[in-house]
């Protein structure tokens, strides 16, 4: 067995992961989304970690950070029908898009990496863009439609701010159900993690109170990528001494962003987000491009 | 207060979120010790090398094959011949976050046998959809024992 000559390098390398991960998860909590689409971009775009490395440790980060919220949550207000109804395509597609990611690197060399490196650009920008034209509903109106009505997905719940129980009828869950098996494959393939698509998909689609979208989305991604990162865990893409400071430092700084969250301006900080998103997504589109000729 | 308590949340979330929650918290602090005491000697790694390969850019086979004395690309669950190593329990801790979610979903689904009004809500919908999700999680599970 070999021991270590050098351990300043190796220590060094753990707190430089903990203090990159630890700013991302902080800035990511305060404008409202998990980490796990910064962390996978800015890994890609602006180091040479291989692919399957960086997305199986995204995937295990937003793993580990929507369960423990998903526990907290499932006590109170979020949705476990609503839970399960999109956490199966959703685990189904991130499945597919998790071996579908492993086959792009392990067939296709450099040029799958490329690809990949392009598509994530795209998809990164895209969810830049997002950020700028989503608003959210705290209690958005709604009668509910017929199907939807059939699923009895409805749970009420008790709204502490209110001190009153919320009741409010969805819509549109076939549309969601199709959704999710896209952001599934997108968040399998990329290890992107998936709140900045489920979330507004609950609250805008389904037309779902805020809060049940927000904290029953949580659950969704806590379920599905726990499926998704099987395939990366099987094939060795984690590496203690790099998943470890990742994970650590994701869950610390969303842990102590959330309570700074509370007394910041979430609106300039969301700004901020884009800003970081759209320049990652450019930076990956270059290298993508770069990459492939 | 009565509000509250008339609205509590169905248990088969409850216990989903409380299992996988808590092994997922057993499972971070088991990875950290691990790596602590990998760090400090009891390794598999040349970490040293590990470092460097990481950021140049290879695969996991590769930093496999060639920066652990054992020399070979490893699947499955390797790590429980190891566990008195460092990375042995590293790979355990983190194995019990990723399974962690697993076992929540089989205490999910075991709990809505306690009623058939639950077992069969909207002609057995959610039963059939957590069997869904089980059955791909375990499907994996299995591929990656015959390894």
């Amino acid at each position: 067995m070999q021991t270590l000559v050098v351990i300043p390098t190796t220590i060094k390398f753990f707190v430089e992961i903990f203090a990159f991960c630890f700013s991302i998860g902080f800035v990511a909590i305060i404008a409202g989304t998990g980490g796990g689409v910064l962390f996978t971009s800015f890994l890609l775009g602006f180091t040479s970690i291989h692919p399957d490395i960086v997305r199986a440790t995204g995937l295990l980060s937003a793993v580990a950070g929507t369960r423990m919220g998903a526990q907290t949550y499932l006590r109170s207000i979020a949705n476990i029908r609503i839970a399960l109804f999109l956490a199966a395509p959703y685990t189904v597609f991130a499945v597919i898009g998790a071996y579908f990611g492993l086959y792009l690197t392990g067939h296709f060399g450099s040029y799958g990496v490329a690809i990949l490196k392009l598509m994530l650009g795209l998809i990164v920008l895209f969810i830049g863009i997002l950020y700028i034209f989503i608003k959210k509903t705290e209690y958005p109106e709604s009668e509910g439609d017929r199907i939807t009505q059939k699923l009895g997905l409805e749970i009420p719940y008790y709204e502490k701010s209110l001190d009153r129980v919320v009741e409010y009828k969805l819509k549109h869950a076939p549309l969601a159900f199709l959704i999710c098996c896209g952001v599934g494959f997108i968040s399998g393939t990329f290890g992107l993690g998936a709140g900045w698509a489920i979330g507004p998909t609950i609250n805008l689609i389904m037309l779902a109170p805020l809060k049940v979208a927000t904290t029953t989305s949580a659950v969704i991604i806590s379920i599905g990528d726990t499926a998704a990162i099987v395939p990366y865990f099987i094939s060795g893409s984690l590496i203690p001494i790099f998943a470890v400071p990742a994970v650590m430092g994701l869950m610390v700084g969303a842990r102590i962003g959330a309570r700074v969250a509370v007394r910041t301006k979430a609106r300039y900080v969301r700004y901020i987000l884009t800003l970081i998103l759209l320049f990652a997504g450019i930076r990956l589109v270059w290298v993508g491009l770069w990459m492939m000729r | 207060m009565d509000d509250e308590m008339r609205v509590k949340s169905p248990l088969e979330g409850r216990i989903y979120g409380e299992v996988s929650g808590w092994l997922t918290i057993i499972g971070i602090l088991v990875a950290i010790a691990g790596v602590i005491i990998g760090i400090s000697g009891n390794s598999i790694f040349d970490y040293q090398s590990t470092v460097k390969d990481l950021l140049s850019g290879l695969n996991e086979e590769k930093v496999w094959e060639k920066d652990t004395y054992m020399h070979t690309e490893l699947h499955g669950y390797w790590f429980l011949t190891i566990l008195h190593t460092g990375d042995g329990i590293a790979m355990f801790g983190i194995a019990t976050v990723v399974y962690g979610g697993i076992a929540g979903m089989i205490c999910l689904f075991a709990s809505m046998f306690r009623s058939r009004e639950i077992l069969f809500y909207k002609k057995g919908l959610y039963t059939i959809l957590a069997i869904t999700i089980l059955s791909v999680m375990l499907l994996l599970a299995w591929e990656a024992s015959l390894h």
